[in-house]
């Protein structure tokens, strides 16, 4: 009985065992890695930058630190370990860590390639993490969506709101104030909807179409004092495209830009925010005395659809008055430039404007050419954001409320499918080549999923949200209506 | 029991299982099948820990493992019997323990004919059976803990924690099963006063756990308890096996026996036409066999949306894959994929990949075949269609659709599909199917001009008429409506014995003996 006790011992031991590949001179291939993390920059703290090699059988990985600390990591894929992998990263802020990777093939053979590394940023990240939704891509469907936040220092994924909490609803983006996880709306699309204003102290369920406004709330941004928030009203037409290749034209029938005040429930408006042509994507300045916001003529839709082209526009907006300015500058003018702008997020320290340039329309997640673009706005210069930016869309841009790193939705994997990367800019003004989500195993994560991530945005802190709450008022349809400020 | 009766009662539920799986094997086929096609099941980790985000994971999980090998119906019926009668032996194990022979015999030979009959409807999934079997399962066991002396501590109810959370909805039979055995046990057993404790525990442990566990699985309580979901009985529904009998064939691209099904269905309706109608368009006999059904539906006048039948989204689908757009067949294949359970349907991620490997997005395709390459059933069909490994056969139909695919650059107002139709074929005006079902759409709605217009911009103009004899009756009519010469009739009019016909028919109008041409179509339907 015993020799048989020692022999499972013995081989629940060596199944356990790790194989080290044999001492051997690196080559000079670069190893085929997913996600491609060579020489990106990454946040100390983040989770870990686990990769796969394709066609691998094993994979021995060893990281050093450039001041201190190493690690190692085997298996199918790259796989560290968390605490070990936060400790280093703390331990080499500024410094660069080193991957040694050998890999075993399927007929037992390894090969050590060239060492890659990762810089660990002196900028830290030291948000909770990020949320976003999750959606089939590009089509107005009711099913499974849900709006989920992401733990950054790990690979947590929970539930903000699902569809299943609030049956045969759709859920819009959410908007958050600078990232925090108290001061948010989020919509709610179909019977009974609306928007979900959690402004704080309470959760109110708001009907934001008045009789004279064009449309629901849509696009938002916070004022910095969490008590205004600037919101596009739109009345959206989706049309597809003959060929595949585009795919879909989102658009605006009517677009018109307001600020809601969520302490005396009414929205602020201005004739010159609210005329025929199309105002949409309002964001306020860090400062909270400017909305920039961007602006096409109404063209005739979907036949002239090509000229629908918006230019970058800014109004100031006066939180005592409650009153916008009166006049609009126009920063980037569609007709100069021939190309549509969208999304504008200026960072909150005030100094850099990005927003998504595209050949035409309102919608760059629909858009292969959709760009980023960075402005500086002690100068007014822009350029493109060649160091991050793909052949896909890039799209949905958010910053971090800490400074530096900024996230996007970019299809550059499979042209279909919009995934998080990561990058940040230096004191230099340049972006860090981009980084994927990490993921526990990264390729088949990525593989297996059928959504995107969309409207995207960093979290300061954990949402906890009253889910009960919601799809009790949701139900009773317990909803309030906003009157306009007159 | 004797041992005689033992072997006759074992001889009976045996030949009820045999009757059983050869119903489901022959005469169940399609609905077996539409369940494996209905879902995805990978064979990774990830795909796995999925599961544990809602409650029932192992009944939906199991359910969901078992069945993908529905792909054979003779080992799906075996599957499904072989559930079926193991639920029905743990409810007679434990209604037995409850009731004298007689009457637990007739209860469990009513609760066998409604789990028969729940699984008649095609929206019963196995993991609804396998959740009833676990919860009936831990239902029958009994745990205690041995105190002082002989005293023993019940505390089954437990089990109504761990029913909820490996098999869902079931704890409730789980809890029916002890309180039912409790209250048994305590007419037997007079001593036990704390009896009602026990009965307590388990209502509050089967109303609490779900209240408890609801917000973490993001589920509203009445979901939570219910989860996955309770099927309904129903009696056999012969016409929807009909209808994903013709589906399947059409599926398998054996278009011969979808029209030999579509032809004799008893029930003849708007799914058996359309899948007549496109499996003769794709042998370029639809214009000889449009007036051969008695109902018309060539898809062309309906659109999708968010509250279109399944149904009819893979009708679109599969019309508008067959024809080349490539963008409204991809739109109603991610619409099919949202409305499966965990938002996937194999048969549609297959076509996502075969839609973007045919418009040259190969990023895409690779992702779906990657996908497909993790299953039991399609890992072979993903080798045989990826991109530098693809047969020479696929390789040649993923050339000839790209060929017909919509490749103008523009944007559409609407899903109507003679406009589609016409934009696929201002693409490629080779593309014939796309051309029978305009000009058979036109003559469906009998409307001469536009069919006459059309004619004559895809037909003639391009110098390639169309000699099918429903386009000449047609054609004859517009001809003779309008007054044409002669020259026009030369022009347009193969002579043969069909004019004569016409001349015939024009001197009797309306007669039946015609009701195979379009003239009487065009009279009297």
């Amino acid at each position: 009985m015993k020799t048989y006790l020692y022999i499972f011992i013995f081989a629940i031991l060596a199944s356990c065992s790790k194989e080290r590949p044999p001492h051997m001179a690196p080559s000079a291939d670069s190893p085929d890695i997913f996600p491609d993390y060579t020489d990106v920059t990454i946040p100390a703290g983040i989770a870990p930058m686990n990769f796969n090699i394709s066609g691998a059988g094993q994979v021995y990985v060893k990281v050093t630190g450039g001041i201190e600390g190493e690690m190692e990591s085997f298996g199918e894929w790259a796989d560290f370990n968390e605490k070990e992998w936060h400790l280093l990263t703390e331990r080499n802020i500024g410094a660069d860590l080193t991957f040694d990777v050998s890999v075993k093939d399927k007929n037992g053979h390894w090969k050590r390639y060239a060492p890659f590394v990762m810089h660990v940023s002196d900028i830290p990240l030291k948000d909770y993490g990020i949320v976003y939704r999750k959606i089939a891509p590009g089509y107005q469907t009711f099913s499974k969506t849900g709006i989920y936040q992401r733990e950054l220092s790990s690979f947590e994924e929970t539930a903000v709101l699902e569809e299943t909490a609030v049956e045969g609803k759709c859920l819009n983006c959410h908007y958050s104030n600078r990232g925090r996880n108290d001061q948010f709306t989020l919509h709610i699309r179909g019977k009974n909807g609306g928007t979900i204003l959690n402004s704080g102290s309470n959760l109110t369920y708001l009907n934001t179409k008045t009789p004279e406004t064009a449309g629901n709330a849509t696009y938002g941004y916070w004022h910095p004092d969490g008590r205004y928030i600037a919101f596009s009203v739109n009345k959206i037409v989706q049309n597809f495209y003959l060929d595949k290749e585009h795919n879909i034209e989102p658009w605006d029938v009517v677009s018109d830009i307001v600020v809601y005040d969520s302490e005396t429930n009414r929205i602020i408006t201005s004739p010159l925010v609210a005329t025929p042509r199309c105002e949409t994507t309002p964001a306020f300045s860090p400062d909270g005395k400017k909305i920039f916001f961007c602006l096409a003529d109404s063209v005739s839709m979907p036949g002239d659809y090509r000229q629908l082209k918006y230019s970058l526009c800014s109004i100031d907006f006066d939180v005592k008055t409650e009153s916008f300015g009166t006049r609009i500058d126009t920063l980037i003018c569609a007709d100069s430039i021939g190309k549509s702008i969208s999304l504008p997020r200026p960072s909150y320290d005030g100094r850099f404007l990005m927003y998504n340039m595209t050949d035409h329309g309102t919608s760059p997640i629909h858009h292969a050419d959709a760009d980023l673009w960075i402005m500086d706005l002690s100068t007014g210069e822009s350029r493109c954001l060649t160091e991050v930016n793909s052949d896909f869309s890039d799209a949905y841009h958010n910053w971090s409320p800490g400074g530096g790193w900024f996230l996007f939705n970019s299809k550059r994997r499979d042209g279909m499918y919009g995934n998080l990367y990561f990058s940040c800019i230096g004191t230099d003004g340049k972006a860090t080549k981009p980084f994927m989500l990490p993921q526990r195993n990264p390729e088949q994560y990525y593989d297996e999923a059928l959504h995107s991530f969309n409207a995207p945005d960093f979290i300061t802190d954990k949402i906890n949200l009253d889910m009960p709450h919601i799809r009790s008022m949701v139900k009773n349809n317990e909803i309030v209506n906003v009157s306009v400020k007159k | 029991m004797s041992k005689t009766k033992f072997i006759i009662i074992s001889v009976i539920c045996l030949a009820c299982c045999v009757v059983l799986a050869t119903f489901y094997a022959m005469a169940y086929p399609s609905h077996l099948l539409w369940q494996e096609q209905n879902q995805i099941f990978l064979n990774t980790p990830s795909w796995i820990a999925t599961y544990f985000a809602k409650p029932a994971w192992l009944g939906c999980l199991s359910g969901d493992w078992l069945t993908r090998f529905y792909i054979n119906p003779i080992v799906g019926a075996l599957i499904l019997t072989l559930v079926i009668a193991y639920c029905t032996a743990c409810f007679a194990i434990g209604i037995r323990r409850l009731l004298p022979a007689g009457a637990s015999l007739l209860l469990t030979v009513f609760l066998a004919i409604l789990l028969v009959a729940f699984s008649m409807s095609a929206s019963t999934t196995l993991e609804f059976y396998i959740c009833v079997a676990g919860g009936v399962s831990l239902g029958l066991l009994k745990i205690k803990i041995p105190l002082r002396k002989d005293n023993c501590l019940d505390i089954s109810p437990v089990l109504v924690i761990a029913s909820y959370w490996a098999f869902g909805f079931a704890a409730l039979i789980t809890s029916a099963f002890i309180i039912a055995f409790t209250l048994k046990r305590d007419f037997h057993n007079r001593g036990n006063k704390y009896w009602w404790l026990s009965i307590l525990c388990t209502v509050s442990l089967a109303m609490a756990t779900p209240a408890f566990f609801c917000k973490s699985y993001a589920l509203p309580y009445t979901k939570a308890i219910l989860y996955p979901g309770i099927a309904r009985p129903s009696l056999p529904n012969f016409e929807y096996e009909e209808r994903l009998a013709i589906s399947d064939s059409f599926y398998r691209k054996d278009y011969e026996k979808t029209k030999r099904l579509a032809l004799k269905a008893g029930s003849p309706n708007e799914i058996s036409a359309f899948y007549y109608y496109l499996a003769s368009a794709l042998q370029d006999s639809l214009p000889d066999n449009l007036l051969k059904y008695d109902i018309r539906n060539l898809g062309t006048l309906t659109t999708i949306g968010e509250d279109t039948p399944l149904p009819v989204i893979d009708m679109m689908n599969d019309l508008y894959y067959e024809a080349g757009d490539m963008t409204y067949a991809e739109r109603a294949a991610m619409m099919r994929n949202v409305f499966s359970p965990r938002n996937r349907n194999v048969r549609m991620i297959k076509r996502l990949a075969e839609i973007n490997l045919v418009s040259g997005d190969t990023l895409a395709a690779l992702k779906y075949l990657r996908i497909l390459d993790r299953t039991h059933a399609y890992a072979d069909w993903s080798k045989r269609h990826t991109p530098g490994n693809m047969l020479p056969e696929v390789e040649k139909d993923i050339l000839r659709r790209r060929d017909l695919s919509n490749g103008k650059d523009n944007i559409r107002l609407g899903d109507n599909c003679r406009n589609i139709l016409l934009e696929l074929l201002e693409s490629n005006p080779r593309n014939i199917l796309a051309l029978d079902y305009l000009l058979c759409t036109d003559l469906l709605l009998k409307d001469m001009d536009t069919f006459k217009m059309d004619y004559d911009k895809y037909c003639m103009e391009r110098g390639a008429p169309r000699y099918k004899k429903l386009y000449q009756e047609a054609l004859m009519i517009y001809l003779a409506g309008t007054g044409a010469s002669d020259d026009e009739w030369d022009k347009y009019i193969v002579p043969d014995q069909l004019v004569e016909s016409f001349h015939n028919y024009s001197n009797q109008r309306g007669n039946p003996a015609f009701r195979d041409s379009y003239w009487y179509y065009f009279d009297k339907q």
